[in-house]
């Protein structure tokens, strides 16, 4: 079996990560922040442990990382927490849903507007575009730091400058990105939402909403925290402030250990050896290939590594289906962000998405490369 | 030294305050503590002064809400 599907889920998780969940489930059965007794507060600890550890990695204070669900929880945190009535919020042509949809349906139920920006190759011109939809009204630029489809970087630098010259809450949707290119709050983003089970290689069911602390946030759930029991209002106090109900202990327990894996490993070096996968992948099929449909000229360096293609114009969950049947484990279909398929102009039959971690072998991706030739040759 | 009870603003803070206070060889176990106004809160259990701990606390932003 050869998974190539890291973009929806990275699989397998590093040994260390298994090891510290099954701990976790073991060792570490009390509820954190909730009891005296010592089983609460070793769990306790264990659980700061792994924040400490995430607002390292982000460079972040502990106490501004709140564990989620999933990057889509973090992202519902940060943009149903920023808006107030009238607000303007600007997004992007290539989002996600777990970035547009909650946008969408903000604008729905809480009056608020927003803008889409077009995205270019052209990262100047990109963030005009971004710059030109900016009015009094507007509270925060949320994007993706990369696609998910087309693996393109937004020009997060520029946006981020942009958004602090004018005073307005920039928040990335990092869970394509996170542990595969570099991502501080020094670099001017005030919140980083991510996945926990993709490039950080935590367990799924875990998530990051990471912030400077620079912009209060609503909250969205209110509940049990552990702590102001006797008070009926939510603590300002963060990360309770956003952990309303128990966490998943033993998956932020096992994110941690995922974070010292990149750390060991470096997250230049995943890049690399990631984007050396794709790099092959891509031109074998550019070269050797004439019935693959890929979307770029190039495999270009201003990307995450993830390679969409298809077989001629076969409907893209068809051609999943086949590889499938070869043991081969890709996504096909629109990957939940329908508006970039749109503008790859895919929206009609989607695209198969070649998606290589950091456990990925060169032996593994020349075996794929075989069988899309093979099942191609009988098109 | 009797050991004393400082009660910070949440777990994570005290989690925060113990680690901080780490490199200063200052040992603080942190604690859940009663706390009559608000309901449940946590602290740390130092045995060193109070006052020069909440200084140290203080260069990392962490305020000591009370002494006991």
């Amino acid at each position: 079996m050869v998974y190539l599907d890291n973009a929806a889920t990275t699989y397998p998780k590093p040994a260390p990560v298994i090891a510290a969940m099954s701990r976790a489930m073991v060792n570490f059965g009390g509820n954190p922040g909730r009891a005296g007794h010592r089983l609460s507060m070793e769990t306790a600890q264990a659980v700061f442990n792994s924040r400490l550890k995430c607002a390292d990695f982000f460079g972040a204070e502990p106490e501004n990382v709140i564990f989620t669900l999933n990057c889509t929880h973090a992202l519902n945190l940060a943009i149903k927490g920023i808006i107030s009535p009238s607000a303007h919020l600007i997004t992007s042509d290539i989002e996600h849903n777990a970035v547009i949809r909650p946008v969408h349906a903000a604008s729905k139920e809480h009056g608020i507007s927003y803008s889409v920006a077009r995205t270019t190759n052209n990262e100047e011109e990109t963030v005009k575009n971004f710059e030109r939809l900016i009015h009094s009204r507007t509270k925060a630029i949320v994007c993706t730091a990369a696609s998910n489809v087309t693996g393109k970087i937004l020009p997060l630098k520029e946006l981020a400058e942009l958004c602090r010259a004018r005073g307005i809450c920039f928040i990335i949707d990092a869970a394509q990105s996170a542990g595969i290119i570099p991502h501080k709050l020094s670099d001017g983003i005030n919140i980083i939402c991510t996945a926990g089970h993709k490039g950080l290689y935590g367990p799924m069911g875990t998530g990051l909403m990471v912030t400077d602390g620079k912009f209060r946030l609503k909250t969205i759930i209110e509940g049990g925290t552990g702590s102001f029991s006797k008070e009926i209002e939510q603590p300002e106090v963060l990360p309770d402030r956003f952990e309303s109900g128990t966490i998943n202990t033993s998956g932020a327990i096992a994110l941690g250990a995922g974070i010292d894996f990149i750390k060991e490993k470096t997250v230049e070096r995943i890049y690399k050896h990631e984007h050396d996968l794709c790099e092959l992948f891509y031109n074998e099929m550019k070269q050797n290939n004439k019935k693959i449909r890929l979307y770029t000229e190039t495999y270009g360096e201003n990307r995450v590594p993830v390679v969409p293609f298809n077989l001629g114009g076969m409907e893209s969950s068809e051609a999943a289906g086949l590889f499938s049947n070869e043991n081969f484990f890709l996504r096909g279909g629109f990957h939940c962000a329908f508006m970039a398929h749109k503008k790859m102009g895919t929206h009609d039959i989607g695209a198969v998405r070649f998606a290589p971690s950091a456990f990925t072998t060169k032996n593994e991706v020349q075996a794929f490369i075989k069988a899309v030739n093979k099942i191609s040759a009988k098109m | 030294m009797k050991s004393a009870l400082i009660i910070l603003k949440s777990m994570t803070e005290a989690g925060k305050a113990s680690h901080h206070l780490e490199k200063f060889k200052i040992e603080a176990a942190v604690e859940k503590i009663a706390i009559n106004k608000d309901g449940c809160g946590y602290g740390i259990k130092i045995k060193e002064d109070p006052d020069k701990v909440c200084r140290l606390l203080g260069l990392v932003n962490i305020e000591c809400v009370e002494i006991r």
